[in-house]
């Protein structure tokens, strides 16, 4: 048998074994869900805002911004409640109008993700 | 309109990769490359080409750290915005205290470690192993940041893909650089110029380019599969798009190094075509690492 034939089945089982300890790729540290959902229509102002992420959130550079009808939202910082989550207490209750969260955080790869989602408030009268 | 943020965060890793891609090559020339040539340069030539190769790898080394340095500040934009990353404080909480910072504070001193192993070699030839041990160490670290973190299978990967590529492009980037002073090339006479001293050293390159550019495709193909997903993300997302514009100068300098190895074999001194196309081929190199530097800064699919 050729030595050739060794040669080009190393390569082959080299390639394949990497391959063999190939994981699902998983891309910057996603947002999940979140709390109001977005998009949702309140009925009562929440008490906070919460968000869950595909990896543990890196809270030294997690931010979150809330952009009400009177512009910014006075909220408490950004902080962990579950392994996965980052919250934020409002400091007040939330007059009717729509609100933009706009987040930032980062997961296992360091890089920053960042995003916005909306909600709005209208209270029963 | 890209991200400011991202484009330094990636123009600081391009810088990174550069660096590191010149300081592997300079190790693999020292141990691979030079030896192969000691009879056509003479040995009262090569002592003098090996100090050169030092001072090369010192110099990437340099940039390497610097690149290092210049990470935090454009890591703390991309978190803090440019305000911010003014702040000592905010510099200090990135590379000290955020879960990016703990990575990065083990990929500084690898550098630091690098350079000063480095600086060793340029004094003393006898310190070229720690030079080549730290470059290694210092590649490994290279993937604790990114997308590969935290998967020992895809650093491994990374690591490798980089170490390749280094032997690749790297030793081809160090030959170009090296420079030897007028009084090595000996007695008035010596038909010895610094392009034909290039020339029978990169005559000697295509045992090496060859098994570590295959190494570079193949880790980069394992590596693909990890990123990319679904095939139709190669041109429907932006990470696929510059993933197929670096296959593309891949392909560009594969064909440049078969042109060159064509015209360095015939070995014709006054071959200026050849000249050209190696630098050509080290162009396309520099370009791969800014591509690079996007890719692996940019979500994947």
């Amino acid at each position: 048998m050729k030595p050739d034939f060794f040669r080009r089945r190393s390569v082959f089982a080299v390639v394949l074994l990497a391959g063999a300890f190939a994981t699902l790729a998983l891309a910057h540290n996603k947002l999940l869900k979140s709390a109001p959902a977005a998009g949702a229509a309140l009925n009562a102002s929440p008490a906070r805002v919460e968000m869950w992420f595909a990896e543990k959130p890196d809270l030294t550079v997690s931010k979150i911004a809330v952009k009400g009808p009177a512009g910014a939202v006075e909220t408490g910082p950004a902080h962990a409640n579950a392994e996965t989550s980052i919250v934020a207490d409002f400091k007040g209750k939330l007059a009717d109008g729509r609100y933009i969260v706009s987040w930032q955080t980062a997961g296992d790869d360091g890089h920053m993700s960042k995003g916005e989602f909306s909600f709005s408030v209208k209270s029963a009268r | 309109m890209p991200d400011p943020a991202v484009v330094l965060e990636a123009s600081a890793k391009a810088l990174l990769y550069a660096s590191l891609l010149v300081g592997i090559g300079a190790s693999a020339a020292r141990w691979l490359l030079l030896r192969r040539a000691i009879a056509e340069l003479g040995a009262d030539l090569v002592p003098a080409i090996e100090q050169s190769v030092a001072r090369i790898a010192l110099g990437a080394a340099s940039l390497a750290l610097a690149a290092c340095g210049l990470r935090v500040w454009t890591h703390t934009v991309a978190a803090f915005g440019f305000d911010g990353a003014r702040s000592w404080d905010t510099l200090r909480l990135i590379a000290l205290h955020s879960r990016w910072g703990q990575s990065w504070g083990i990929q500084f001193i690898a550098a630091l470690v690098f350079m000063a192993a480095c600086a060793a070699t340029v004094w003393r030839r006898t310190f070229w192993p720690l030079a080549t041990l730290s470059v290694v160490g210092f590649t490994a670290t290279i993937p604790l940041l990114g997308h590969a973190s935290g998967d020992t299978a895809r650093m491994a990967v990374h690591a490798l893909h980089i170490l390749a590529a280094g032997v690749w492009l790297g030793t081809l980037s160090a030959v170009l650089l090296i420079s030897v002073p007028p009084a090595s090339f000996g007695p008035m006479g010596t038909p010895l110029t610094s392009r034909r001293m290039r020339l029978l050293i990169l005559r000697r390159f295509s045992p090496i380019a060859l098994p570590s550019a295959a190494t570079v495709v193949a880790a980069g193909l394992v590596a693909s599969w990890f990123y990319v997903g679904a095939v139709s993300n190669l041109w429907t997302t932006a990470y696929g798009r510059l993933l197929v514009l670096k296959a593309g100068l891949v392909v560009g300098i594969s064909a440049c190094g078969y042109v060159n190895w064509r015209h360095v074999r015939k070995l014709h001194e006054k071959s200026a075509s050849s000249a050209s196309i190696v630098v050509l081929e080290a162009t396309l190199a520099a370009a791969v690492a800014i591509v690079t530097g996007y890719l692996t800064e940019i979500g994947h699919p």
